[in-house]
């Protein structure tokens, strides 16, 4: 059975996964305890700050990738050891979430570089960090830039902004935004919460 | 009384007072909580003994009206569970939340009705209204409610079963 890792949880104790964490999870219908599939990525569009649902594999000797996707709204619970599903109806193979896999191929954002809007490159980024419960996508993991003082060659984690710019290769972010930047997940959620309430009273400090 | 007890003990016609089997199992009905047949033996010689035909379970043995009430399995469903495909003891046990909760230690019930009161799962006691379903990846159960410390167990204490 699992082995105890560690939980990243934020103030409200929600969990935190990162997307790549998410990837080979099983996904089990609550009606019936069947595996129906295992994840094989998210599917997520940055302008959307959510993931959209999941590609998926097929498990056991057939082994491989399936046409069906699953959307995020047949999505029942995400938690550590499996995604839950009410029951084998919700995956689809058609629709606006397939094509979306396609186009998108999943998560574009990963590989990109974090520049601020002062021109200071952050990092790369490395990982999307999910909120298990309810699919939001509150940041993102990055490789943190050499010369960034103080968190030379560590993981960081970004909150995202409320406005953001996306080209596919860069990530724009405000400058602000960096002393929300945190070293680890813990505390992340707070972190995230911080950087929001700032940016909705409207004050860049 | 514990499902993992009755496991292994014989089963005996009331009428030739002969042991017929082996319980080996258990066929258990999700949507009324309830144990509805004993599976007698295993493989393709596996039989079923419905609640009503079994006049007792005790720590000794299984008792049946006689061996003409076993049946062998009928369905997808019984099918399944008699070739051990759906997993209950030793299947891991699984929130609707997605979180492995350890394996299923053990079902009790009362031995009256075949009624399950309670699953132990890696010493926590869940309580049979919250199991969801038993498939062959998992017994789905839901999760606690308390919104503060998930935690594992429920009551803390409580007196050895049967």
């Amino acid at each position: 059975m699992s082995e105890h890792r560690t939980e990243n949880r934020d103030a409200g104790s929600r969990l935190l996964l990162r997307a790549t964490e998410l990837a080979g999870l099983p996904v089990v219908s609550i009606a019936e305890g069947e595996a129906l599939a295992e994840v094989k990525d998210v599917v997520y569009n940055p302008d959307q700050g959510h993931l959209l649902g999941f590609t998926l594999n097929q498990r056991g000797f057939l082994r491989g990738p399936m046409k069906a996707v699953l959307p995020m709204s047949g999505v029942a619970g995400i938690g550590r050891d499996a995604v839950m599903v009410t029951d084998a109806d919700v995956c689809e193979e058609k629709g606006g979430l397939a094509a979306e896999a396609q186009s998108s191929a999943g998560r574009n954002v990963v590989g990109n570089d974090v520049l601020t809007d002062t021109g200071h490159r952050l990092g790369e980024v490395s990982d999307i960090i999910v909120a298990a419960d309810s699919g939001e996508v509150l940041g993102y993991e990055l490789e943190g830039d050499p010369k960034l003082q103080g968190h030379a060659g560590r993981p960081l984690f970004l909150p995202i902004p409320a406005a953001l710019a996306v080209s596919g290769t860069a990530l724009m972010v405000p400058a602000s935004a960096e002393p929300f930047i945190r070293d680890d997940l813990s505390g992340f959620g707070a972190a995230v919460d911080e950087f929001r309430s700032q940016l909705s009273s409207g004050g860049a400090s | 009384m514990r499902l993992g007890d009755t496991i292994g003990t014989s089963v005996v016609a009331r009428d030739t007072a002969e042991t017929i089997g082996q319980v080996h199992g258990a066929v258990v009905d999700v949507a009324s909580r309830q144990i509805v047949a004993l599976q007698v033996g295993k493989g393709h010689k596996a039989r079923l003994a419905d609640w009503a035909s079994i006049t007792g379970v005790g720590p000794d043995a299984a008792v049946v009206d006689g061996e003409a009430s076993l049946r062998s399995a009928h369905g997808e469903r019984e099918e399944r569970s008699v070739k051990g495909d759906i997993a209950l003891l030793g299947g891991r046990v699984l929130t609707d939340h997605g979180d492995v909760l350890g394996a299923l230690d053990d079902i009790e019930f009362d031995e009256q009705t075949g009624r399950i009161d309670t699953l132990v799962c890696a010493d926590a006691f869940i309580p049979a209204d919250r199991l969801l379903a038993v498939g062959s990846y998992a017994v789905v159960v839901a999760a606690e409610d308390s919104s503060g410390s998930a935690g594992a167990s429920d009551d803390g204490e409580r007196p050895a079963g049967g």
